[in-house]
């Protein structure tokens, strides 16, 4: 008796080599798109969320709005995080050749990493708020991050606070949050900088030698 | 005889370690604590500006090449604060009382007091911290204007007096500036 007798599956069903081979070409070609549409979504996801505020202005945002009453609304809020701001880098220096800009551009273009900007005005803000536990909620706030207030300022209803991170050192990795909040108005902008393409802007100024990279 | 070069190494660093941190200058030894103020309830000027020495260590390698003496004006420091308060009929009194219990504390700590300036309402004191001759630990500066604000500022470092006006124009601390006026004028 052969073997395609006793085989359970018809002869047609048996695979040959052939189409073995093709099998797995379609399996791979399959797990290849896969792997590349989910490579897709996580850059869409990633680009997406690196539009949300940055963690420092989140967190000041969420101090001021869980310590005032009243509702806050957002005028403004936009955030670029390290993706978009490393495509707007990789963009710009693709164009840099074709367009006449002035060589400080490209500078400043190299020195941003991250920004976020929010305005908020808060609207049937009913009882008065406590500026004092406002501030000593955002100061509690950045603290818990490992972030302190540099400069402080206060008159009457206005203030303004800038945090940096207690452990700040790099040069090329420099990061400040500004809050500034007056009566029903709140404005809080934070940055991430490399700082040594300006220096080496400020040294090409002054006629010093370029920056030892 | 591998491990007894080993012992002999480790004993060497152990010892240089020892040595560096009892030579070393404390860097708290000039710091002042002034307490927590609190904002004029008549709504008046509030500032803090606290900087300390990571901070300070950007500005240093930010500076050091364009600005090489700046650079190493503020290579001695170790932090720079500064406080102003507004002065109003409801803090007056107090501030005037705190700044008094600061004054004599600095002096009871071996605080040298080098400039006294008492004209038109205004106080100014500014008090050194020495180690030895040459070296400075601190400098304290206290400002008290009966009608407009009190000032305190403290920095924690080896600098001269005379240098606080040209780190409060580099920082952009406009009292700083107008306390180096006043020691400039004095000294």
């Amino acid at each position: 008796m052969s073997t395609l007798a006793t085989s359970p599956l018809p002869a047609y069903a048996v695979p040959t080599p052939s189409s073995v081979r093709r099998g797995f070409r379609w399996r791979w070609l399959f797990l290849t798109l896969g792997g590349l549409a989910s490579l897709a979504v996580i850059f869409l996801v990633a680009l997406l969320l690196s539009f949300r505020m940055g963690g420092e202005a989140r967190a000041v945002r969420h101090a001021v709005f869980a310590a005032t009453p009243g509702e806050w609304s957002p005028q403004f809020e936009l955030g670029v995080g390290r993706l978009p701001a490393w495509l707007a880098r990789a963009g710009f220096h693709l164009v840099e050749g074709k367009l006449d800009l002035p060589p400080e551009a490209g500078f400043g273009v190299d020195a941003f990493r991250s920004a976020d900007v929010g305005v908020y005005q808060r609207r049937h803000s009913g009882a008065p708020s406590s500026h004092a536990i406002t501030l000593a909620k955002v100061d509690d706030a950045m603290s818990g991050r490992d972030w302190e207030s540099i400069v402080s300022v206060q008159e009457g209803r206005q203030s303004v606070r800038v945090f940096v991170p207690k452990t700040m050192t790099d040069l090329r990795d420099t990061q400040a949050c500004v809050f500034v909040m007056e009566r029903d108005e709140l404005i809080i902008v934070s940055a991430r900088l490399n700082l040594e393409p300006l220096l080496e802007l400020a040294s090409s100024k002054l006629h010093c030698l370029s920056f030892p990279r | 005889m591998r491990t007894f070069a080993r012992i002999v190494s480790s004993a060497a660093l152990a010892l240089t370690c020892i040595t560096t941190q009892a030579l070393a200058v404390d860097p708290s030894a000039g710091f002042v604590d002034f307490g927590k103020f609190t904002p004029p309830s008549g709504g008046g000027q509030f500032v803090e500006v606290n900087i300390k020495s990571p901070l300070i260590g950007l500005a240093v390698r930010l500076t050091e090449k364009a600005e090489p003496e700046v650079a190493d004006l503020l290579r001695g420091l170790h932090s720079v604060r500064v406080n102003v308060i507004g002065v109003d009929d409801a803090n007056r009194a107090e501030l005037g009382e705190r700044l008094a219990a600061i004054r004599t504390e600095l002096e009871s700590k071996g605080w040298e007091r080098i400039v006294t300036v008492q004209e038109k309402g205004q106080e100014v004191g500014v008090y050194l911290k020495q180690r030895g001759e040459e070296s400075i630990e601190g400098v304290v500066v206290t400002v008290l204007e009966a009608n407009k604000e009190a000032v305190l500022v403290n920095v924690v470092g080896d600098i001269r007096p005379e240098k606080i006006a040209l780190l409060g124009e580099k920082f952009g601390i406009e009292p700083l500036k107008k306390v180096g006026e006043v020691t400039k004028k004095k000294s």
